[in-house]
Formats: C-alpha cells, sequence, structure tokens
C-alpha cells in the first residue's frame, strides 16, 4: 500500500489512522466534514463534501483504506495544506490491522524532514518578526500595504510573520487563521499592532504546520 | 537566513568565509550566516561599539551588541541596566559570525538579544541537542568522526580570570600590529575573560602609552 505521499491534481490509494473527532461545518452553503488523518510518516486532511458528507462514518481512532482518494487539482498553487478529498469514486473501508497509533502519527518532526506539501509537528523559536498585522486587498487579490497601491483601505488581519528555526533549517512562517495568531500571541486582535516582538521571541513553540514553496504555515498552536 | 543552534564549544572546529557579501561559518553541524546561542549572563557592560555581553554555557562567549543597529543596541542597554540588580539571567543571542585575526561574533539584528527565562534556557539546549543529533547523522559527522567525544558536552568549571597588566595589553597590540593599528574588537575579544579591558585600554591612552591613529584603531606609541 501507498504511504500518504500526496500530489495536488493526482489520486492517492493508501491506509491512514482517523487522528481527531471529525468537525462538520458549512463552507459557502455547503456541508463539509474533514479531520486530519496519518499513517506514521504523514499528516493530511481528509475532506468530504456535500452529497459524500452522507458516507462519512468514521470517528477518531479508525484504520481506513482509502481508495482513488483525490488530492484537488487547485492546490498546485497557492498555498493550501494537504488535503484528501473523497470523491464520488472513492472508496473507503475500515480495516483492523495493526498500525501506527495516534501518539506515533502525531509525533515530532525536525523542520528539515519536512517536504513541499507535507505536514509536520516541530519544536523550535521564531527567530525574526516581520508583521503582526497584514492587508489583503480584496480588490486586487493580493497582499498589501495599509493603503494598497489601487487605493483601498484593506481590512487589517492578525496574521504573524517572520522567520522560524528549529536548529535543522531556517524558514519565513506565517500564521493562516487568526485565531493560529492569537494562540501564539496570548493577544487579541484589537491589540495585535501593540504586541512587542520580544515577547513572541523569547518562548519555543510546539506547532502544527505545514510547508508550500518553502514557507511555513502555521495551523495550530500545540500545548 | 540559516540559523544554526549551536553551543559555545561547537565554535572550536568552525572554520569562517566569505561567500558574496554573506559572512559564513561552516561548523559539523553545517553552514550558517546567522548563529543563536543561549547562556547565563556573566557580564554586561557598555563600551564605545555598543554594549558588550558575556555569556555561559559551560563556555564563556563575549559579544559586541548593536555597533550597526541602534534598536538592539538599545535592547542590550537595557540588559545592562537590568544587570547591575538582577544577577540570575539568561539571555538567546543571534548573532552574526566575523573573522579577521580570530572569530568574533558581532549581534546586529533586530531581536537579536532576548530576556529569556530559565526554562526557555533548558528548552534552548534541549532542542539544540536534538537538532545537532539529527544533523551529525544527516551529515556524517558522528561525534565519533570528529575524534570528539560527548564529555566535552558536559558542565566545565569556569576559570576565574586572572588580573591583566597593561603590558600585556601592549605585548598584544604590538604583536598584531602590522601597520595600521589593531581593531578595538579584535582587543576586546582576545580579552574576552578579563574585566575591565575597555577601562585599562582608555587608562593607557591617558597616559600616552596608546593612540587612536583611525576610528576603532588602536596602536602603541613608540
Amino acid at each position: 500500500m501507498n504511504k500518504l505521499k500526496l500530489i495536488p491534481g493526482e489520486r492517492i490509494s493508501t491506509m491512514v489512522r482517523i487522528l481527531e473527532e471529525p468537525r462538520s461545518t458549512s463552507v459557502v452553503g455547503k456541508k463539509l466534514v474533514n479531520a486530519k488523518v496519518g499513517d506514521g510518516e504523514n499528516i493530511a486532511n481528509l475532506v468530504a463534501w456535500d452529497k459524500e458528507t452522507e458516507r462519512w462514518n468514521l470517528r477518531k481512532n479508525d484504520i481506513i483504506e482509502l481508495i482513488n482518494g483525490e488530492c484537488p487539482k487547485s492546490h498546485k498553487m497557492g498555498h493550501l495544506p494537504p488535503t484528501i478529498t473523497i470523491a464520488p469514486k472513492t472508496l473507503i473501508k475500515k480495516l483492523d490491522i495493526k498500525f501506527p497509533s495516534i501518539e506515533e502519527c502525531m509525533r515530532k518532526k525536525f523542520l528539515d524532514q519536512i517536504s513541499e506539501y507535507e505536514y509536520g509537528i516541530l519544536e523550535g523559536f521564531i527567530v525574526q518578526i516581520y508583521r503582526t498585522v497584514s492587508y489583503f486587498c480584496d480588490k486586487c487579490k493580493r497582499f498589501s500595504d495599509e493603503m494598497c497601491e489601487c487605493g483601498n483601505f484593506p481590512d487589517p488581519i492578525f496574521r504573524i510573520s517572520g522567520v522560524f528555526s528549529d536548529g535543522t533549517k531556517t524558514m519565513a512562517f506565517a500564521t493562516i487563521s487568526e485565531k493560529v495568531a492569537e494562540d501564539l500571541t496570548y493577544a487579541k486582535k484589537s491589540d495585535a499592532k501593540k504586541i512587542n516582538p520580544h515577547e513572541l521571541v523569547n518562548r519555543s513553540y510546539n506547532l502544527l504546520g505545514y510547508v508550500r514553496n518553502e514557507k511555513l504555515y502555521m495551523e495550530e498552536v500545540l500545548k | 537566513m540559516k540559523v544554526l543552534f549551536l553551543s559555545v564549544n561547537d565554535l572550536k572546529n568552525s572554520s569562517y568565509r566569505r561567500e558574496g557579501k554573506k559572512n559564513l561559518l561552516d561548523t559539523k553541524l553545517g553552514t550558517a550566516d546567522t548563529l543563536a546561542f543561549c547562556g547565563r549572563l556573566e557580564s554586561a557592560k557598555k563600551t564605545k561599539y555598543g554594549p558588550r555581553l558575556q555569556i555561559n554555557d559551560n563556555n564563556p562567549l563575549t559579544v559586541i551588541v548593536g555597533t550597526f543597529n541602534n534598536d538592539v543596541r538599545k535592547d542590550a542597554e537595557k540588559i545592562i541596566e537590568k544587570f547591575k540588580n538582577e544577577k540570575d539571567m539568561y539571555l538567546l543571542l543571534y548573532g552574526n559570525p566575523y573573522e579577521t585575526d580570530q572569530l568574533y561574533i558581532n549581534v546586529n539584528q533586530d531581536n537579536g538579544v532576548v530576556l529569556v527565562d530559565r526554562e526557555t534556557y533548558e528548552k534552548f539546549h534541549e532542542i539544540r541537542k536534538e537538532a545537532a543529533g539529527y544533523l551529525r547523522e544527516k551529515l556524517g559527522t558522528s561525534p565519533e568522526k570528529l575524534g570528539t567525544t560527548i564529555e566535552e558536552e558536559k558542565p566545565k568549571e569556569t576559570e576565574l580570570p586572572s588580573e591583566l597588566s597593561n603590558s600585556e595589553i601592549m605585548n598584544f597590540i604590538k604583536s598584531r600590529d602590522k601597520k595600521e593599528g589593531v581593531r578595538m574588537e579584535e582587543i576586546l575579544a582576545h580579552f574576552k575573560n578579563f574585566d575591565g579591558v575597555e577601562e585599562k585600554i582608555i587608562e593607557l591612552m591617558e597616559l600616552g602609552e596608546l593612540y587612536e591613529p583611525k576610528a576603532g584603531l588602536l596602536k602603541v606609541l613608540e
């Protein structure tokens, strides 16, 4: 059976363990169920949309064989996380076999061991802070200054960016959501501009993150 | 930027090189332009080139902070003030290598000097050792292959510096002076285990034994 190695736009057949209780939400009117899965080497998001959510009868700790899961083609570009989508042709079969435990799947890795479009649990230090607030211009669809070149004043986003290292590799990083920025800084969005970088570089961090285009995206601050 | 987490002891057997505009240090753990150290603050003094901080992580390391960066210089000056009243302080440093006759570590980046607690100091060295194990294995530079032993990592007694004489400073400057004089940084780094070196140099200048032909360079008046 193949290892959990994802390539955007390609199908994957593999065996994984469900690492957390699935979350059910609604995105732009579509039902979505997702959970992190792992095989002891890598971690990915397993996602089912709309009709496919009806087939989702998976719980934390289940071991499954996944045949013809799809890694979204749209992930070839951008900075989206490693993902397997359950498509109509995807088969899911529960297994009762010896398989790496949740702890083994969630074991720490070195940043140098994480390749493009892979997740890892990391421990290290923030070496530099570039920004604590970013601006994304909806008109130009890109990050901008406080005033975009087009003259628009985008709303501030609580987003920490800088440089992270665990001693094996050094990489630019950014938080992927305001919740992650809050967890990282212990601050609220309203105080984002007042954050003293010293308060962020004076401690180590345990994180779940993934790599896209030589950049680390911090998805969760672990305790 | 490529950062290596190091102990002061890791600087042994390292070699400096310049590649383009980058100052690099080749170590047994790889090559880096930025070196991270974490240790207990042993001494902190102002010099005209910037605050001089000495940390100890079982071996002493002296750095000059903020020669070219006012922000980090101010941070280090605050640390000097704090150090007057509080002696149990730990620092995390991000420095850049630079070598003339010997290796210097200069701190010139924002947040390059960070006060940390004891717990973070211990965590830094835990992460450093794990990273070192991984990098040694990856690079095929195991301690055995390098002829070093794990014992080198054990704490050792810090030698107490003895008194430094004026003639020792003058002899050092004479021996290193090829024509234009000797850089202040080089003198301070050479006598890093002694306290009050800068004061002694100023005293020697007042006595007319030393002079500055150019800013930052010192010569013996003969």
